[in-house]
């Protein structure tokens, strides 16, 4: 007499063998393989990514690339560059501008070269370099002459 | 289960070869399976046939939970539930109707071949009710739990459990050579 732990153990144990036919296995195979072939979608993702991972990605990406686009035109108006400041200029500079603008005022281009004529005939009757404040002092000169 | 594991991940992007080795690899399973549960050889091979052309049609969609052959294993026993049914239902129609009915690309030659003892189970669960059939061969021979069980044939626990202790205790009784009540 078998208990029915013997019959549960004789089946767990059981050799239950299938031969399986190799003719018709193949033709099943084949059948599989051509089944896999059709169903694949025409627009399957060639990209390594399950498609809805694909699409989230395409998503991101758009998203991205507007907040991107967005920021880089609205910068230059944010950013407009802040009014110049003026540049500081140096006392010469500024006696040499002055002095050639009342030259050009009162007598036009001719004033302003008989003016660079005198100046520069000034620093070769000298023969040496002239100071900063030399040139100052003659600059004062000509426009209290001016 | 690694090699499911990536397996699966080929097959769903579209691998030939992985396919072919999830084939090779359980079909004789899957085949032993629904030749316990349906005693019809032709049967049991298109059980088989149909579970495995399912899956090869369901890369994009498929998710697994649990593993792979388990997966298998029930998408044959839904399959052959199917077909029991089908089975049932064409012993009330007429010849001709059932003639139109039968499967019409049933391969002449046979897939598989049983050994004796896989015979002699057989005819023994032949006995049974299959709803008990099923719980039995689910369980010892597919490693399958009660609770998996009756949630792939909709219903609770408890009758799973009943279920089984029927079929081990006709079982018994069969071997036993005893006269069922």
């Amino acid at each position: 007499m078998r208990s029915e732990k013997d019959i549960e153990r004789s089946f767990k144990q059981a050799n239950l063998d299938v031969t399986v036919g190799a003719e018709c296995d193949r033709q099943i195979l084949d059948e599989l393989l051509d089944v896999q072939c059709k169903s694949a979608s025409p627009h399957a993702t060639w990209w390594p990514v399950p498609r809805s991972w694909a699409l989230s990605l395409a998503a991101v990406v758009a998203v991205v690339t507007v907040i991107v686009l967005l920021v880089s035109r609205s910068r230059p108006l944010e950013s407009k560059p802040a009014p110049s400041k003026p540049r500081i200029v140096s006392r010469i500079e500024l006696a040499t501008a002055i002095s050639l603008e009342k030259a050009f005022r009162q007598g036009g281009i001719e004033a302003v070269e008989r003016q660079c004529k005198e100046t520069f005939g000034a620093f070769r009757a000298d023969a040496k370099t002239p100071s900063v404040d030399e040139l100052l002092t003659h600059l004062e000169n000509e426009m209290k002459d001016l | 289960m690694l090699e499911d594991t990536v397996l699966i991940w080929r097959f769903k992007r579209g691998s030939r070869e992985a396919l072919c080795r999830i084939y090779e690899k359980y079909r004789t399973d899957l085949l032993r399976l629904a030749a316990m549960l349906l005693r019809d050889k032709g049967d049991a091979e298109d059980a088989v046939h149909d579970a495995f052309v399912s899956f090869a049609r369901s890369a994009e969609t498929l998710k697994l939970s649990g593993s792979l052959k388990g997966y298998l294993l029930t998408c044959v026993a839904n399959n052959a539930r199917n077909r029991n049914r089908a089975r049932q239902r064409k012993q009330t129609v007429g010849l001709d109707e059932a003639a139109e009915a039968a499967s019409p690309d049933k391969t002449p030659e046979q897939w598989i071949a049983y050994n004796e003892e896989l015979q002699r189970w057989s005819d023994a669960l032949a006995e049974l009710p299959y709803e008990q059939r099923e719980v039995v061969t689910l369980h010892l021979r597919a490693g399958m739990t009660f609770r998996r069980i009756a949630r792939s044939q909709a219903v609770s626990v408890n009758t799973v459990k009943g279920r089984y202790r029927y079929a081990l205790a006709k079982l018994r009784s069969t071997f036993n050579g005893e006269l069922e009540p």
